[in-house]
């Protein structure tokens, strides 16, 4: 029997939501605050709101090409051979995110629970979930999210619960001190986060059957994850206060350990390592199944399993370049400054092209 | 050259190979001769009754059937005695229909169809003189009467199972759905056994699709016996070698029923009191037949209970391990002290205690299940109570660690269906072994792979864990909660494309103007 399901928008959306927030919740609060203070949350909360408007327009694009397959949508908008080059620019972009995400998956793990386990193991590791992903193909990994999702609320809903007493609503006096010149900034160092978001919705939405409400529900799980970003950066600056969030890289682990649940447990920082190896699962599979994807749409004949394999080496090799997680961290910032930045004018030309330079030619297939 | 003394010796041949290389051909109306061919060709059988009978007309009727299959009774007056008193020359379709006094009957000429009735239970009547026989259905098998689930006892609701006869159990299908659209199709499968399997649907709920595939994947299996519904569950399975069971099989014709009415198609084998419903969802296992006969907030309750010992059974052999061995910060220092107290003088590492605690477990609990019930309690007690106390005080394993296998093997106990224990129970281990090797990390890598295995599983084409990933928001609430039965009007979204309305009624709430205690006629 043929499958009876697909991706759908819901789940699409849900995947959009989490890849967005991603492994983000770890450092956010780290990039705002120390440039933008008590507005931190401001900053969070405007860097996903002013990109809503590139959600509509990648809904718009995704509305010009075949439903089924990223490789052959792209080639449709921008014929074959520019739309392999415009699908090699993609993975190369999603496969050094994939990388840096991989290598510091592996050295959090390694910092805050394993010392003794060296990080290339870790990260080796959640390599092998993130290529069986691949290989099952997207739906089951669309799939995997939507029920690690739910295994996460428990997780999430009692992180609040507990932290909730410590918060301290002075802590967020004065809201915007720093003046709008450092909001600007911190804005801006935002907005790829939301952008990470939006081109894996671009991605998701080929394979979306019904997408007639897709611009609407894809902005709402994109803003959906900037709001929990930034209700993050709100407890943390609320219980922790400016001083010391500025003082950590990942001051959620710091945010954490201020929980008392009583006297049966304590050190609670414990129970994020799992949401933290599931936002690593998360993030760095929507960066390979991007990257797989697009190989395929490149060349017909990167078959699976060979496919993901390489790629997995791919992967492994970028993940053993910084040694440090300093280095990690400066190395995500570059990529999402430049290379996802950059789809900010790439999406508009893009729908600029297809509309103008293609206009009636509206179910042009690839020709591949 | 062949060696010597081999030549004697000859290849011994597949049954298969027999079953296909006897003898066919048909009748030739030479009694002796036909008698001897039916004998040659059913030869071995000591159970083999033949008997000849003279009538009045001096016609002689030879007669075949195995002794235990048939209804003796009926045999002698239904059969030897009227053909006995018969003085005519009545032609075969006469002495079928008129002479005989037997519920059903068929005409055949060819030897291996008679061959193959009297393996089903029929009588063969053989003529001199005439190149066709008649085959009687008057079979009599002796079966275990309808009972009360075993595996599947419920304290409310229907207490009556499935037994082996397939006939019983259509008639008790039947009776449950007594409708016109209520359909079944039988399959002969078994080259050797040649069982008969019943495709059941209902009509106008059921997509025609998933039919006609069931249809084609029983066809498909080309075998020489069927021993019943686990054998041929596991040849329709999308996974045969899945941990989880993907078809859910069951011994009660009220779930059965139930599973109909979704839309589903249900697959029962005849000598096997096992029902496969097709296709099952993995949340399904949480639901127990009660659930709709108790109060939502008890029934949901319950299933919180349930889910809850689902996960303790899977999880906590490893959480206790990760917790306690690599992330112990967690653990407030006094219990964490006290734990360490409990392990001193213990021999083995916290994980092999932990897995020869759980192995042992395992094996009471493998033996109390084949035991007779009362030897079973006793044995349960002796392994339970008296070795595990005795191991705690020898100092072979800790106080905290028998808790935690107690509890583990407690909840593995929760699941109101049978063919889920098994897979609970064989999973806490890689699980455990996970942690045992990266802690929390292990564990949550060991949760990633088994979420990725059964979200890709698929049930005759649909997707295992629908409707938590698909996700359904109706169908989601109903395996955490147990909703009201008003909010389930529609049946589940992906199994009855055109037919998904099931009631139209509104919830019985008083009218807003009637005061308390006022009946609506007064």
């Amino acid at each position: 029997m043929d499958n009876p399901v697909r991706v759908n928008l819901f789940q699409g959306a849900i995947a959009v939501f989490v890849v967005t927030i991603g492994t983000v919740f770890f450092p956010v609060a780290g990039v705002v605050v120390p440039i933008v203070g008590q507005a931190g949350w401001i900053a969070v909360l405007l860097g996903f709101l002013i990109p809503l408007p590139w959600v509509f327009m990648a809904a718009a694009l995704v509305r010009k090409g075949p439903i089924g397959e990223w490789g052959q949508s792209v080639k449709a908008w921008l014929g074959p051979w520019v739309g392999r080059v415009f699908l090699l620019y993609i993975a190369f972009c999603w496969a050094w995110l994939g990388g840096l995400l991989l290598a510091q998956g592996g050295m959090v793990f390694h910092n805050i629970a394993l010392p003794a386990t060296p990080p290339w193991i870790m990260s080796f590791a959640l390599l092998i979930l993130v290529v069986l992903a691949d290989m099952r193909g997207v739906e089951v990994y669309v799939r995997s999210i939507e029920l690690l999702v739910m295994v996460c609320l428990p997780f999430v809903t009692a992180f609040y619960l507990a932290i909730l007493p410590t918060m301290q609503l002075e802590n967020l006096q004065p809201l915007l001190g720093d003046g709008p010149i450092r909001l600007a900034h911190a804005v801006y160092l935002v907005i790829p986060w939301a952008m990470e978001g939006i081109l894996f919705g671009l991605f998701i939405g080929t394979h979306i059957k019904n997408n007639k409400r897709f611009g609407l529900t894809i902005s709402l799980a994109v803003f959906g994850g900037g709001a929990a970003l930034a209700l993050l950066t709100a407890f943390t600056l609320g219980v922790l206060g400016r001083g010391v969030t500025e003082t950590y890289l990942y001051p959620t682990v710091e945010l954490a350990q201020t929980a008392r649940v009583g006297f049966f447990l304590q050190g609670i920082e414990i129970f994020l390592y799992p949401l933290w190896f599931l936002a690593s699962y998360i993030k760095t599979g929507a960066a390979f199944v991007v990257v797989s994807e697009s190989l395929r749409g490149v060349w017909a004949g990167a078959t699976q399993p060979y496919r993901s394999l390489a790629l997995g080496v791919l992967f492994f090799a970028v993940s053993q370049v910084p040694n440090t997680v300093q280095q990690v961290v400066a190395s995500l910032g570059r990529v999402d400054s430049t290379f996802f930045m950059a789809f900010y004018v790439i999406i508009p030309a893009l729908l600029l092209w297809v509309s103008i330079a293609r206009k009636g030619d509206p179910n042009q297939s690839a020709n591949s | 050259m062949a060696p010597k003394g081999k030549r004697f010796l000859k290849k011994p041949t597949p049954l298969h190979q027999k079953t296909r290389a006897v003898p066919e051909g048909c009748l030739t109306g030479n009694l002796d001769h036909d008698s001897n061919a039916l004998k040659q060709l059913i030869r071995d059988a000591g159970d083999l009754e033949y008997r000849l009978v003279y009538t009045q007309g001096h016609r002689h009727v030879a007669l075949f059937y195995y002794a235990d299959m048939v209804n003796l009774t009926l045999v002698s007056r239904g059969i030897i005695h009227p053909l006995q008193q018969c003085a005519q020359e009545l032609d075969i379709a006469h002495i079928a229909q008129s002479l005989l006094n037997v519920p059903a009957y068929k005409q055949a000429r060819e030897l291996a169809r008679l061959a193959e009735a009297l393996a089903e239970g029929s009588v063969v009547l053989l003529f001199q003189g005439l190149a066709e026989a008649l085959i009687l259905g008057v079979s009599q098998i002796e079966h275990r009467v309808i009972e009360r689930s075993e595996s599947e006892d419920v304290l409310m609701g229907p207490h009556e199972s499935f037994s082996e006869q397939l006939g019983r159990n259509l008639a008790l299908m039947r009776s449950r759905l007594a409708t016109p659209a209520f359909k079944n199709k039988f399959i002969t499968l078994g080259k050797v056994s040649r069982s008969k399997v019943a495709v059941m649907f209902i009509d106008g709920i059921v997509s025609e699709d998933l039919v006609a595939e069931v249809e084609e994947r029983l066809l498909r299996i080309d075998i020489d016996y069927i021993s019943g519904a686990g054998h041929v569950s596991e040849l329709l399975s999308d996974e045969p070698t899945a941990v989880l069971p993907l078809l859910r099989i069951t011994e009660r014709p009220s779930r059965v029923a139930g599973a109909l009415m979704e839309g589903r198609v249900v697959v029962l084998a005849d000598g096997d009191p096992s029902a496969i419903i097709i296709p099952t969802f993995a949340a399904e296992y949480l639901q127990s037949s009660e659930d709709y006969l108790e109060r939502p907030a008890i029934a949901s309750f319950l299933r919180f209970i349930r889910f809850g010992g689902l996960i303790i059974s899977v999880f906590l052999p490893g959480l206790w391990h990760a917790l306690v061995s690599f992330h112990h910060g967690i653990i407030p220092p006094p219990l964490f002290n006290s734990i360490v107290a409990g392990r001193e003088g213990v021999p083995l590492p916290t994980v092999v205690e932990m897995i020869v605690l759980l192995l042992t477990y395992d094996i009471i609990v493998e033996a109390s299940t084949r035991m007779p019930m009362r030897i079973g309690q006793a044995l349960g007690i002796v392994g339970g109570i008296i070795l595990g106390q005795a191991a705690v005080q020898a100092g072979l394993v800790s106080p905290a660690m028998v808790i935690i296998v107690s509890l583990t093997g407690l909840s593995t106990f929760t699941q109101p269906s049978v063919s889920i224990l098994g897979p609970l129970r064989l999973l806490k281990y890689p699980m455990l072994v996970a942690s045992s090797i990266f802690g929390l990390f292990g564990l949550m890598w060991a949760l990633v792979f088994m979420v990725l295995q059964v979200v890709s599983m698929r049930s005759f084409g649909y997707p295992f864990m629908y409707p938590l990933a698909p996700f359904r928001w109706r169908g989601e609430l109903d395996i955490f909660i147990r909703i009201p039965l008003f909010w389930l009007s529609k049946r589940p979204d992906l199994l009855a494309g055109q037919n998904q309305q099931r009631m139209n009624i509104t919830p019985p709430y008083p009218g807003k103007g009637e005061q308390d205690g006022q009946s609506r006629k007064s």
